[in-house]
């Protein structure tokens, strides 16, 4: 069977690893490159389309990581990752768990429960930017509001609220996305394991404890990483609200903003950015699935 | 399981035949499809090495960057090709990054444009640098050469004052919108005319009079006489149909760090400096100099932001005042639209919008000057004082025709005939003018008239010669309406009471901020 | 004994008050989430004036020609043959791509595959801008700056999520039925059709529907690729009719009935495929 299996690995694999090496590997490395030169964009700084003759070594590094900008969008980016982990997790359990225990419309409440993912761009800035200024601040959660949460008014006009605000527009999009990978996770748990338990008279939360959660661990691990990955690399949901005003830039957008910030616009310095941002997240979220993939219980 | 895989296949299938239809009219179609994921790329790649450069199938590549004239664009390239027979591709989309990013990937590519968009100074650096700018005078097209030397200095693009690198796309100008129906509306019919003219060159003392005054009227119909250049106008006895509508003097955008950052803002930058090169070229004894005018300007915008008009009702300074949705570019032109608002802060630009939803008003609008208490202090450049800035309007060239000098000499000769035939010839300055709405920067006020009321407007400030450039498009990048519009937005516009100190503190920050900008 | 045993021990078969509450709670965080999607079909019935003064309220007349204008706008049926062709063949081709080496990379634990598993998770955290010019540069260079290269592009992106979802799943499908098929005499399609993917049909469902609502929505990548071609995607149309409404501002009486138009076959395509996603289809197939 061994032999088998190792005979097909590498044709059957080809095809992926073409497209990644293509697609992926190849532009980073280049990308890579680009970050210790004077990159512009349309030309290396010199005025030639030669890479190498504008070799700049680590200054794009050693600027980048000088930049307060830069340095405030990490950090935001960290505590914002923090929060939105946890939470989105939670609310895309929540919504699996509660799907699954109806039989019943479970199809379209999936599909509502995912509809959210659909919206981008204008209209998802103009609709949540509308929710937040004027349905939280003034009919919800104003002074003539149902009741008066200060917290919950003006969020996208300060700092930390507007970290919540996030927080609360992304569980909105991704709860459904989560949800998915959690039904899916759940519907691959052999219905003999919660037979057993209900045998053995285990409780609600006893079976969950001992039986959904261990047996979640590969949706745990996507779902960690992903909410994990995504809120470190938010860029449309953060220039949608805010717009990175009030100092609530996050990684992404500094790193696109970088090049309107900078004259002539500095794409080397934005290169590194990314290459920084990139050994970060690889750093943390790799660790992360380390960690859950040991936990995983084969079938 | 099986009918639905049919039935899924058979969708494929349509739409698979649906997409490569359409793929199919797509000029640069490689030859694998489906099976181009498999062996794609070291295929394509040794396919790539042996084949020789090809040509495009056009004769050269405009890249618009102007995009609201994407579709007059189009029309007028397809007239000139038609008499040309030359097949021209032309690529419109709107400024913003990732207008940039298409650029530049376009000018890394086999397929060049020959006439690219450049906005201003800022961006010709990057041009000039990487060497794609086009000196004009080294244009070979000699209809182009008299074109280019026709361009009056003032309109160049340049980074040192004398080497020009663009034709103008069109001149814009802003200013205060006002509609002469609501002027006749509030001092009567008689004598709105005399009002227009009087308010057009009043004094900074007289505008602020007018504008408390009118706000007096709105809150409780007190009735006050002001004064407009030395003439004396009483406001209506009794509240006319559009003068009850109104909820305030002006209609204002907050959450567009724009309009009072950049726009505004440049009306007290082109009393120290004369254009965006010596804007650029700003030594910081210089920049100095612009304490007085920044002074003033904040004064002006305290102004303007306290009498500011609301959807129900005053808008008064505070969150809602900074609100994307309530406070953005769309609502403040629905306000003035709806007669909320007397004046409203904004260029002719804004002509198709304001049409949009309501086509009753457009045809009586008309622009006056933006005051402020300037002194003859603030004036530092040669030849302007106080009366004539107060009473002009910024007009400028939002964007530049410029040819890319790495292009074949063949591209290039072709990309300059056809922006003689676009600037000079009647057919093509028929598309400027009624397509593309635009005001042709070589207009001749006596002659041309615009049918767009906006539009005729600035033609009569450009003939009476009072005009301003737009020289804070020569301040660092991101220093006008991102950075010192950004603060004024996060840290005043939500405040509802300024003082003293606050005209102080942003002129200072506004100072400081360019220094620092300018030297990193 | 817990609340729930002791309704259940009460009320053993009919409506228990458990399930009862479930539905509430559902159909609240239903109306939630619904919420902002509202807002969008309300004011995709209205002018511009009447979106901008008062989005809340409900129009006065439900006008159609909104949505008409939109359709037509944005060159309705022929984006939406682009725009459903490049997703659908995108979504193919890393279905195939991914759920092959998944396979392998599980089966075959060994360093590489470790390696290699890493790799596809690591690019997943590749920000978009650190590879966009190299790659369209590269593709240009290779004629490939066109929809085919961009369907080619896809497969690349999609490949981490989909190889990601893949191996995590893959572990419901049991090396004996495998065994038992390869000694019965199949060949490695036929394993890899008939016995591996159906008992991965929930996970082949979620890739198509994570991947190709992403591709669906995308708007950068087909703009730098075939922005400047004649053949559209919906986001792409979308973009250039607001383009050439004015310098400023936002047509949003053009964008609101566009933006609804262009997800509502991306909801009936997500509710049709709801079938598959069965509990226990995993589950009973490892009984046997």
């Amino acid at each position: 069977m061994e032999k088998f299996y190792k005979k097909w690995f590498l044709p059957l694999a080809l095809p992926a690893i073409l497209l990644f090496v293509g697609v992926i590997l190849i532009p980073f490395l280049v990308g890579v490159l680009y970050s210790f030169t004077g990159w512009r964009g349309a030309y290396f700084v010199g005025g030639g389309k030669n890479p190498f003759e504008a070799f700049v070594g680590i200054s794009n590094y050693v600027k980048a990581l000088h930049s307060e900008k830069f340095m405030n969008a990490l950090v935001y980016t960290l505590k914002y990752t923090l929060i939105a982990t946890v939470w989105i997790n939670a609310v895309g359990l929540c919504l699996a768990l509660l799907v699954n225990k109806i039989s019943r419309g479970a199809g379209l409440f999936r599909t509502v429960f995912f509809m959210p993912n659909l919206l981008g761009g204008l209209a998802l800035g103009f609709i949540w930017s509308f929710i937040f200024e004027i349905v939280y601040s003034k009919f919800v959660f104003g002074v003539d509001g149902l009741i008066h949460i200060p917290f919950l008014t003006n969020m996208t006009q300060d700092n930390t609220k507007a970290l919540f605000a996030l927080v609360i527009l992304v569980s909105w999009q991704m709860g459904g996305y989560m949800m998915m990978i959690f039904v899916n996770g759940l519907n691959g748990i052999s219905q003999d394991l919660y037979e057993a338990a209900r045998i053995d008279g285990a409780n609600a939360f006893q079976v969950f404890r001992n039986i959904t959660v261990p047996m979640l661990m590969p949706a745990f691990t996507i779902t960690f990483f992903l909410t994990l990955a995504n809120s470190f690399k938010l860029l449309d949901q953060n220039i949608a609200l805010t717009d990175g005003n009030f100092g609530t830039r996050m990684l992404a957008t500094q790193i696109l903003r970088t090049t309107r910030d900078t004259n002539p616009p500095d794409y080397g310095m934005a290169q590194a950015e990314a290459v920084i941002f990139f050994v970060m997240i690889a750093l943390v979220t790799l660790l992360q699935v380390y960690l859950t993939k040991r936990k995983e219980i084969e079938a | 399981m099986r009918r639905y895989g049919k039935i899924a296949a058979f969708l494929l299938a349509v739409t698979m035949l649906a997409g490569t239809a359409g793929a199919c009219t797509n000029s640069n179609k490689a030859s694998n499809q489906t099976t181009a994921a498999q062996n794609g790329t070291a295929a394509e790649a040794t396919a790539a090495a042996t084949a020789p450069v090809a040509e495009g199938e056009y004769d050269f590549y405009i890249f618009n960057t102007k995009g609201e004239n994407a579709d007059a664009l189009q029309a007028a390239v397809d007239a000139y090709s038609a008499k040309t027979g030359q097949n021209i591709k032309v690529f419109s989309l709107g400024s913003g990054t990732n207008a940039s990013d298409a650029l530049n990937t376009e000018m890394n590519s086999e397929n060049m444009p020959t006439i690219f968009s450049i906005m201003n100074i800022q961006e010709l650096k990057t041009w000039t640098e990487g060497g794609f700018a086009l000196d004009l005078s080294k244009a070979t097209n000699s209809d182009f050469k008299a074109l280019v030397d026709a361009i009056p200095s003032s309109l160049y693009l340049t980074n040192d004052g004398a080497t020009n690198y663009g034709i103008p796309y069109n001149v814009e100008g802003y200013g205060y919108i006002v509609d002469t129906e609501m002027l006749a509306d509030l001092f009567g019919a008689d004598t709105a005319a005399n009002v227009l003219k009087d308010i057009k060159t009043a004094t900074y003392t007289e505008w602020e009079a007018l504008i408390v005054a009118i706000g007096a009227y709105i809150k409780d119909g007190t009735a006050a006489t002001v004064t407009l250049s030395g003439n004396s106008y009483a406001l209506a006895a009794q509240k006319g149909e559009l003068a009850s509508k109104l909820t305030g003097v002006f209609s204002t955008a907050g959450s567009q760090t724009w309009t009072y950052g950049d726009h505004m803002l440049n009306v007290a930058i082109d009393c120290v400096f004369a254009n965006s090169a010596a804007a650029a070229s700003a030594t910081p004894e210089q920049l100095d100099l612009l304490k007085g005018p920044f002074l003033a300007y904040a004064k002006a915008l305290d102004l303007k932001t306290t009498y500011a008009a609301g959807a129900d009702g005053a808008l008064v300074r505070g969150p809602e005042f900074i609100n994307t949705t309530t406070a953005g570019y769309d609502a403040e032109v629905q306000l003035f639209a709806d007669h909320k608002a007397v004046f409203m802060k904004q260029g002719n630009w804004v002509y198709g919008n304001i049409q949009k939803v309501n086509a009753d008003i457009v045809d009586t609008l008309t622009f006056v000057p933006v005051k402020m208490p300037f002194t003859d202090a603030d004036i530092q450049v040669p030849g302007m004082t106080v009366d004539s800035v107060s009473r002009s309007i910024p007009v400028f060239v939002p964007n530049y025709y410029a040819i890319n000098a790495k292009s074949s000499a063949e591209e290039q000769e072709k990309a300059e005939a056809f922006l003689v035939w676009l600037n000079t010839t009647e057919e093509g300055q028929k598309f400027v003018i009624e397509d593309m709405a635009f005001i042709p920067y070589n207009a001749d006020p006596a002659v041309t008239k615009l049918s767009n009321s906006l539009g005729q407007s600035i033609l009569e400030y450009m003939s009476t010669k009072d005009t301003v450039t737009n020289a804070y498009a020569g301040a660092p990048t991101n220093w006008s309406g991102l950075t010192v519009g950004q603060k004024i937005m996060e840290n005043y516009l939500t405040k509802e009471a300024w003082e003293e100190q606050d005209y102080q503190d942003i002129a200072d920050y506004a100072i400081a901020q360019w220094k620092d900008m300018a030297a990193s | 004994m817990t609340f729930a045993n002791a309704i259940h021990r009460l009320h053993p078969k009919k409506i228990r008050v458990s399930t009862v509450l479930i539905y509430l709670l559902l159909i609240a965080i239903a109306a939630y989430t619904l919420f902002p999607l509202a807002f969008l079909f309300v004011n995709s019935f209205k002018g511009q004036a009447a979106i901008v003064s008062s989005p809340l309220k409900l129009p006065d007349i439900w006008d159609v020609a909104y949505l008409e204008n939109s359709m037509k706008a944005i060159h309705f049926m022929s984006s939406l043959g682009v725009t459903a062709g490049i997703t659908l063949i995108s979504v193919f081709v890393q279905v195939v791509a991914s759920s092959l080496v998944a396979w392998m990379m599980v089966r075959n634990k060994s360093k590489w595959s470790f390696a290699l598993f890493m790799a596809f998770t690591a690019a997943m955290l590749i920000p978009f801008q650190s590879v966009m010019y190299p790659l369209i540069s590269m593709f240009d260079a290779m004629k490939l700056k066109n929809i085919p290269g961009l369907i080619i592009m896809y497969g690349g992106f999609g490949l981490s999520i989909s190889v990601f979802l893949y191996h995590g799943f893959m572990k419901s499908v049991p090396r004996s039925i495998e065994e038992a098929a390869l000694i019965d005499g199949a060949s490695v399609f036929q394993i890899y059709l008939y016995v591996v993917m159906p008992l991965l049909k929930s996970t082949t469902v979620t890739v198509i529907i994570l991947n190709g609502m992403w591709i669906w929505n995308d708007y950068l990548l087909p703009f730098l690729v075939i922005g400047n071609e004649p053949v559209k995607t919906l986001t792409l149309e979308l973009y250039y009719a607001k383009l050439t409404s004015g310098q400023y501002g936002n047509p949003w009486e053009m964008i609101f009935p566009a933006v609804l138009i262009s997800i509502i076959p991306i909801i009936l395509v997500f509710l049709l495929l709801q079938k598959y996603i069965m509990k226990g289809v995993t589950a009973s197939a490892v009984k046997e």
